[in-house]
């Protein structure tokens, strides 16, 4: 059967447009328009090194200085995970912090590495943290470390797990086994990866306060936000998303998150990290199976599509950005993501709609009474307000909490 | 399979994709039933006296529709008057086995059946229109033109409301599809379960929150009659990346369907952004977001022998229908042209045109 069009919002149901790779072969440098290409950008634009990497820096800053958020002298808290990306923001805030011209940048930053490597070997966890000490030490930035496990184990005390050397830090085999535990009634992989995602935040915060930083910089590139917000949108997290995807993330009333690397694809980072001869500190990841949680699935996903149809990041990226915060007052917040909780009595939703599907799949039917007098029974004894501690998607994961 | 989810002794035929629940046959049948009776009385999706057309395409989902609102509506007395609706796009060895359905269906429910074609309406089959511009762009035309055919078939009628087929399945996809357009506009739109009611006939989805796949065993379980076909036209070519991505990530966990829903109706629009507000077509005066709806810039085309006019950009239609006006004006001023093929004003539906707007 064919349903297309059907709808007033079917329109236009199509394929977006596959985008050919032009022919560069003597074009010219699509900014200064004297030098050769050394690279393409978005499959079409030619750039020159020298044109590339004032481009690149320029990005960087116009995020900043779009969002002022950071005030003069205030400390900042860099979260460093390997690769590419952290070690240009790296680049970017010390290149930055060195110039004498007006443009210098005016905070301090503070880069703390959460070590979460657990299906690695313990050995090489070992040397990736040594390896990170010695690069951000290169950079002559100070930093601290603390692994994940230790603080799931014990939340309230921070100051004994939280190190500024990289020897302090207790690296141990069992990790993932605490990782594991924090969760019960044997959760999948989704579950388990968003439980991670929602601590990991819960920790920078708490580790940004600790060490008096009143604003974060995460190294979440354009691919990481876009994968991000189809992740919560098919998770049931809509409200989430101008948090968890915004430039900037006010949830906490005193730090706030900001990506100032989410307008970045990471061929541009890596070209840039390439030209300025930085090495980034790398190991083998093991291949993640795509299918076996959501979040996997999704990356893939947006990866795939990028490769061919180069507006896919930035389409999904500024989609997220023309989404707000609803103009209601909310008080409740949810007590494991901090989101708004939004009330759904107003108006039929899906959650309630599910909730129904449950309540009316789990109640004995009395053979005596009628069809309709059943009906009535299930109408007038559901409930929907049971749950209100947690927001939708948060109370789909709440049966797998310890607490 | 272990037992029934109510207890009620007997053994589990099937497990829900959206709860995790397990249902025998019956209390399958019983839940289904009262959840798509809980949508319809929570959302005030009809009032008592309404006649209600019920768009019937002859597929799985248009009959479970159908019937399930006969049901509800003699089981809860809503007072509903249901007729049904058909939309004849004119694809020989597609429509005319799918309206045998319908017809089969009119005769099952005893409900009056009403078909409209495109020849009617429009003045094309969907065959002669894809003699003209080919298969590649033929899908836009018969979407197009349907969703308008539904709404003129419901004003023709006289009824109330308009009830359509869409499931969960076919929303969350279209969220997704939405998000990966970054069409704002719509993705806001696309989740309400009542549209257009400001003007016009409103249309209701109240299958909106069933899975698509307890609407086949349903329709399986009750044996009812549908007709499973694809298009001749168009097999498999729809809306691509975002149902390849549903259904995978269904696989994983079938519940992402209700949690997509579920973000698609809870998302809000920044102020600052300016959304493309509807407006009526200034010509057929359909619900449109711009002067001149899609509608009638396909036919236009059509009927100018240029049937790639509406596909694509509205800017290039326009320049299109000028650059057409231009040679036909030098055309009639010189008398002369040289090739005679190509003189345009010879071309009779162009001079018995009447209803020359300005694009």
């Amino acid at each position: 059967m064919c349903s297309v069009g059907d709808d007033v919002d079917e329109e236009k149901a199509k394929f977006m447009e596959k985008k050919e790779l032009p022919n560069l072969t003597n074009s010219l440098c699509i900014k200064c328009r004297t030098s050769k290409p050394q690279i393409v950008l978005h499959n079409q634009y030619p750039y020159c090194k020298a044109c590339f990497i004032s481009g690149t820096v320029h990005k960087f800053k116009a995020l900043l200085g779009k969002n002022r958020i950071v005030r003069f002298n205030e400390s900042v808290l860099i979260h460093h995970r390997t690769g590419h990306a952290s070690t240009a923001l790296l680049h970017f805030l010390r290149t930055g912090l060195d110039l004498s011209t007006p443009k210098k940048i005016q905070f301090k930053p503070v880069v703390v590495y959460i070590e979460k490597n657990y299906n690695i070997d313990i050995n090489e966890r070992i040397r990736l943290s040594c390896q990170v000490n010695a690069e951000v030490t290169r950079f002559h930035f100070p930093i601290f470390f603390i692994n994940l496990s230790q603080y799931l184990v014990n939340k309230s005390n921070l100051s004994s797990i939280l190190h500024e050397k990289v020897d302090d830090m207790r690296i141990d085999e069992n990790d993932s086994i605490k990782i594991k535990n924090v969760l019960k009634n044997n959760p999948n992989l989704t579950v388990q990866t968003e439980m991670v995602d929602i601590y990991e935040n819960e920790l920078l915060i708490k580790v940004a306060k600790h060490l008096g930083c009143k604003c974060i910089f995460t190294p979440d590139l354009g691919v990481d936000i876009a994968s991000q917000l189809l992740t919560n949108v098919s998770l049931g997290r809509g409200e989430n998303i101008p948090y968890d995807t915004g430039t900037t993330d006010l949830r906490d009333c005193d730090v706030t998150v900001m990506r100032p690397l989410r307008n970045f694809t990471i061929k541009e980072l890596a070209l840039y990290n390439y030209y300025n001869a930085i090495e980034p500190v790398s190991f083998v990841r093991k291949i993640k199976n795509p299918y076996s949680s959501i979040q996997n699935l999704t990356e893939k996903f947006v990866s795939d599509l990028q490769a061919n149809y180069p507006a896919t990041i930035s389409t999904i990226v500024r989609t997220g950005d023309k989404l707000g915060m609803s103009n209601e007052v909310l008080i409740d917040k949810c007590v494991l993501c901090q989101v708004p909780i939004r009330k759904e009595n107003k108006s039929l939703g899906s959650a309630e709609a599910t909730n129904f599907s449950h309540w009316v799949s789990t109640q004995t039917v009395n053979s005596d009474a009628s069809l309709k007098d059943h009906t009535s029974l299930i109408l007038s004894t559901f409930d929907n307000n049971k749950y209100n501690k947690y927001c939708y998607s948060c109370n789909q994961i709440s049966p797998y909490l310890c607490q | 399979m272990s037992s029934c989810s109510t207890k009620c002794g007997k053994k589990a035929v099937l497990k829900r994709p959206k709860t995790g629940d397990v249902l025998c046959k019956e209390c399958f049948f019983e839940a289904f039933e009262i959840e798509i009776h809980f949508t319809i009385t929570r959302a005030k999706l009809f009032k008592p006296g309404m006649t209600v057309a019920v768009a019937a395409s002859g597929g799985k989902d248009s009959t479970v529709l159908a019937y399930v609102l006969k049901v509800l509506n003699e089981r809860f007395d809503y007072g509903l008057k249901l007729v049904l609706l058909s939309i004849d796009e004119g694809i020989t060895g597609y429509r005319d086995d799918s309206l045998d359905t319908v017809k089969r269906n009119r005769d099952d429910y005893g409900m009056p059946l009403k078909i409209l074609s495109y020849k009617d309406l429009y003045g094309w089959t969907m065959d002669e229109i894809v003699a003209e511009i080919g298969r590649k762009n033929n899908c836009t035309f018969c979407g197009v033109f349907r969703r308008q055919a539904l709404d003129r078939g419901a004003a023709l009628l006289n009824v109330d409301c308009l009830a359509t087929g869409h499931n969960a399945d076919d929303i969350a996809e279209t969220v997704l599809m939405n998000i990966l357009r970054g069409d704002m506009a719509r993705l806001t739109r696309c989740t309400s379960i009542i549209t257009g009611h400001g003007d016009g006939i409103a249309r209701v989805k109240p299958l909106k929150y069933s899975y698509e796949k307890e609407i086949v065993m349903y329709s399986y379980f009750k044996q009812l009659v549908y007709f499973s076909t694809e298009c001749v036209f168009a097999p498999n070519a729809y809306r691509g990346h975002a149902r390849v991505l549903l259904k995978d990530m269904e696989k994983i966990d079938p519940a992402v369907i209700m949690n997509i829903i579920h973000s698609g109706e809870s998302l809000t629009v920044n102020e600052e952004v300016n959304l493309p507000s509807l407006t009526k077509c200034s010509r057929c005066s359909y619900v449109s977001s711009q002067t001149v709806c899609k509608a009638c810039v396909l036919l236009e085309g059509l009927n100018r022998g240029l049937p790639k006019l509406g596909i694509g950009k509205s800017s290039k239609a326009k320049k299109m229908i000028a650059e057409q006006d231009k040679q036909k004006y030098e055309c009639t001023n010189d008398k002369v042209t040289g090739d005679s093929t190509k003189c345009l004003c010879k071309n009779n539906v162009i001079e018995n045109r009447t209803n020359d707007v300005t694009w």
